[in-house]
């Protein structure tokens, strides 16, 4: 059996030679580390040859890292499918009819409102997403060493695309170049009814995966 | 990688669903050493390949974990959930048929 001080020791070969950084990983691995360090000791190797030859055989740092990479890929994998599903499911019933309705809401709304005040609500659905990617930056300084960090990661990433998107769509109307002076979101109603309705749907995405703690089916 | 590992890959998940009917929980290391044991040798799953596949088929929801403090360390225990149960039977029936299609391809005689 194994002493603590082996254990920590192995525990520093999987932190500084495989960069594993997620508990949850750490501890499966090296649950692993030990049981395969303990076999060869108990075959007659001393501790540092035997946990050598298992760090070997377990494909050193780069194999042992890359089990750690496709496990943040899966987790990436389950929170961008949820995310996928619930924007469908506004698209179909019973949410539907609620979606329908704020898209008419929206349509009748944008061209009756001046193009400051639609640029303001544009700011303001984009401002959701800052706000979003503000939080996901604290909660993933909090949950640093554990695999909720990656959650919070990909949170941040995918608020960044539509606030990175509305920002685009505002920078062009401040150029003057495709649209000219009288900015495009009063020449174009339908395409601004369209950018806010995706902004408000897909801020309702991030509320409704807050509520469902963003649940994934790995580590406990 | 020799084909026998390439041949292990592709069915690495089926294994580990058969394995986890057999025995109500196993680990990781305990998954490698059982596949070792029961091929004689033969077939040897790799860290690499074994660790993902598990993740994989708890995040499609077929198995479920626990963890357990064992000689002072975490160690983590697989077992099948109920769907676990049903996919089982499933992809092992359908390995089972691709298996006998397989011999019957290997043994074919030359037409006379």
């Amino acid at each position: 059996m194994l002493t603590s001080h082996h254990l920590t020791l192995l525990r520093q070969d999987l932190r500084a030679l495989a960069h594993v950084e997620y508990e949850e990983v750490e501890n499966e691995l090296l649950d692993h580390y030990a049981t395969l360090t303990e076999q060869k000791m108990e075959a007659g190797q001393v501790f540092e040859y035997a946990s050598a030859n298992a760090w070997a055989e377990l494909g050193a740092g780069p194999g042992l890292n890359a089990i750690q990479r496709d496990y943040e890929k899966n987790i990436r994998k389950q929170i961008s499918s949820r995310h996928l599903e619930i924007l469908k499911s506004y698209f179909r019933w019973p949410t539907v009819l609620t979606t329908l309705l704020i898209g008419v809401l929206v349509y009748i709304v944008i061209p009756i409102l001046a193009d400051d005040v639609l640029i303001l609500i544009l700011l303001l659905s984009a401002f959701i997403q800052m706000a979003v990617i503000q939080y996901c930056y604290y909660e993933n300084k909090k949950m640093a060493g554990t695999s909720k960090k990656i959650i919070w990661d990909s949170l941040g990433y995918r608020a960044g695309i539509l606030l990175n998107s509305a920002g685009f769509f505002l920078n062009m109307r401040s150029t003057g170049v495709i649209f000219g002076a009288q900015g495009p979101l009063q020449i174009h109603a339908g395409i601004a009814a369209i950018l806010s309705f995706i902004a408000i749907i897909y801020s309702m995405s991030f509320i409704q995966l807050y509520r469902e703690n963003f649940s994934y089916k790995t580590t406990h | 990688m020799n084909s026998n590992q390439q041949l292990l890959k592709g069915s690495l998940s089926v294994i580990i669903l058969k394995l986890l009917e057999e025995q109500e929980r196993m680990y990781g290391y305990e998954i490698t050493q059982k596949v070792k044991a029961l091929t004689a040798g033969q077939m040897a799953i790799t860290e690499g390949a074994l660790y993902p596949a598990l993740h994989k088929l708890e995040a499609e929801g077929l198995l479920t974990t626990e963890t357990q403090v064992v000689e002072g360390r975490a160690r983590k225990y697989y077992s099948l959930t109920k769907d676990g149960h049903t996919e089982a039977v499933s992809r092992i029936s359908e390995l089972g048929i691709m298996l006998e299609n397989l011999q019957r391809l290997l043994t074919l005689k030359p037409a006379i």
